[in-house]
């Protein structure tokens, strides 16, 4: 870690790797199909348990296409800003295991 | 009993709603196929741009997926309950 | 039926194209296996066979790479050192960084023992990808569940892991639709995930090597089939090459997914 002249820290970032690329590709990868899954099934459940309670067969397929869009929604709006596969997950910008003191 | 399974005279027990899924994922493996290529071509063609190149790749990826993912969900909707 | 079995009494007795038994089709009567012996009512079955084979052989190699460690390595040393760098720096590294290396061991016997079973599926006598039964593949993705669970909640908490998962910067009514998809995908469709890629990619492979196989010896009569039995000869060649490739892919994948849940499990916060 490098320091100025005011006492603060500096944190040096460097280019990731190939095989941190592959590595982070890999993962996101799988990340976005796990969404896209995790969204048709959790909302398909909740439609469904709807359905249940109301004695109607419509809001299963309803929440199945409603819990599709919105993780699709979600994973545009996760993957769709600049620099967001270096970002962790709080969005702010962090970056995660790039830095030079790991 | 749907229509064409009574019509047709000698019908297995055919799950048309796996088959429609099977039919339906032709179009997105394909659309897949073709976002990732095109991505790794990007790629191979401008290393330093892979960040911005990936961010988009994954946006096509769910967009593909997501008319192979409605294949599942149609035989729900279009059930004659 | 046990599958094994009938499909290599029907072609040893002569059931090829055109003589009137049919297609011996593969199907799920081919992953089960008669046990080669019984203590009661525990079957000790030849996919158990396998994977007691692979424990020891990869436990006996390693030891006996690293038994007497020298600065400069010889022998056999060389190419245990080969493994586990490759699983370092390929797989580790990458997502852990220098500090994660407390978790090799576990990832190095991870890869070899997944890749050595994946590779059981290739090998002459014993030709059967233990993998794609699915009980042994629910172990390992319970294993590495609760780790990445059990580290996540020692490091940052129960609360902490949880909420640091979730995106940051969404407005609170997005955050409160995101919560049902956010839960499920966390504990069930990562781990569930994780497990079934795995068991599908083997189950596939075989099947696909068994209906080649049983296809090309079902082909050759004496007749037209000859013709088609050396396609289908071709098409195993191509299968076995594919299932090489698939069979180090999908350990690499395992492995690296591992890393990488670990790694967001010791993330540190911010």
């Amino acid at each position: 870690m490098s320091g100025n002249g005011r006492g603060a820290v500096t944190r040096r970032v460097r280019e990731p790797n190939e095989a941190e690329m592959r590595a982070l590709g890999l993962s996101t990868g799988w990340t976005v199909f796990s969404y896209m899954i995790s969204g048709l099934v959790a909302y398909g459940a909740i439609g469904w348990g709807i359905g249940k309670a109301i004695h109607a067969e419509w809001p299963f397929p309803v929440g199945m296409m409603l819990g599709l869009g919105i993780s699709v929604g979600f994973v545009i709006y996760r993957y769709g800003r600049m620099g967001a596969l270096e970002q962790g997950r709080d969005g702010r910008g962090r970056v995660k295991g790039m830095t030079d003191d790991r | 009993m749907s229509a064409l399974a009574t019509a047709a005279p000698v019908v297995y027990q055919l799950n048309f709603g796996a088959l429609g899924y099977g039919l339906a994922a032709i179009g997105p493996g394909i659309g897949i196929g073709l976002v990732f290529g095109h991505a790794i071509e990007a790629m191979a063609r401008q290393p330093e741009a892979t960040a911005r190149i990936s961010l988009y790749m994954w946006i096509g990826f769910s967009l593909t997926e997501i008319l192979a993912l409605l294949g599942l969900v149609v035989p729900f909707i279009f059930h004659a309950a | 039926m046990i599958g094994d079995v009938r499909v290599v009494a029907d072609a040893a007795g002569g059931c090829h194209l055109f003589s009137g038994c049919g297609f011996p089709a593969p199907g799920l009567q081919n992953f089960n296996f008669k046990p080669l012996f019984s203590v009661g009512s525990f079957h000790f079955t030849k996919p158990m066979l396998i994977a007691v084979l692979c424990t020891v052989i990869v436990i006996a190699f390693f030891w006996a790479a690293f038994r007497k460690p020298k600065l400069v390595p010889r022998g056999i040393q060389n190419l245990g050192e080969l493994g586990i760098l490759a699983v370092r720096d390929q797989i580790l590294r990458p997502s852990l960084g220098r500090k994660g290396d407390v978790y090799l061991p576990f990832l190095v016997s991870l890869f070899f023992y997944i890749f050595l079973m994946n590779l059981m599926e290739l090998i002459p006598v014993f030709q059967f990808p233990a993998m794609s039964r699915i009980g042994f593949v629910v172990p390992l993705a319970i294993m590495v569940y609760g780790l990445y669970l059990y580290l996540g909640f020692k490091n940052q908490g129960a609360w902490g892991y949880i909420s640091n998962m979730w995106p940051r910067g969404v407005p609170w009514p997005v955050y409160i639709i995101l919560i049902p998809v956010e839960l499920l995908r966390f504990f069930i469709i990562q781990p569930f995930t994780l497990g079934i890629r795995l068991f599908a990619n083997m189950f596939a492979g075989h099947l696909l090597l068994v209906i080649f196989t049983v296809a090309t010896w079902y082909l050759a009569s004496f007749t037209i089939g000859l013709l088609f039995a050396v396609g289908s000869a071709a098409m195993v060649l191509f299968v076995f090459v594919l299932e090489l490739l698939i069979d180090l892919l999908q350990a690499f994948i395992f492995t690296t997914l591992t890393a990488t849940y670990i790694a967001s499990a010791l993330e540190a916060q911010h």
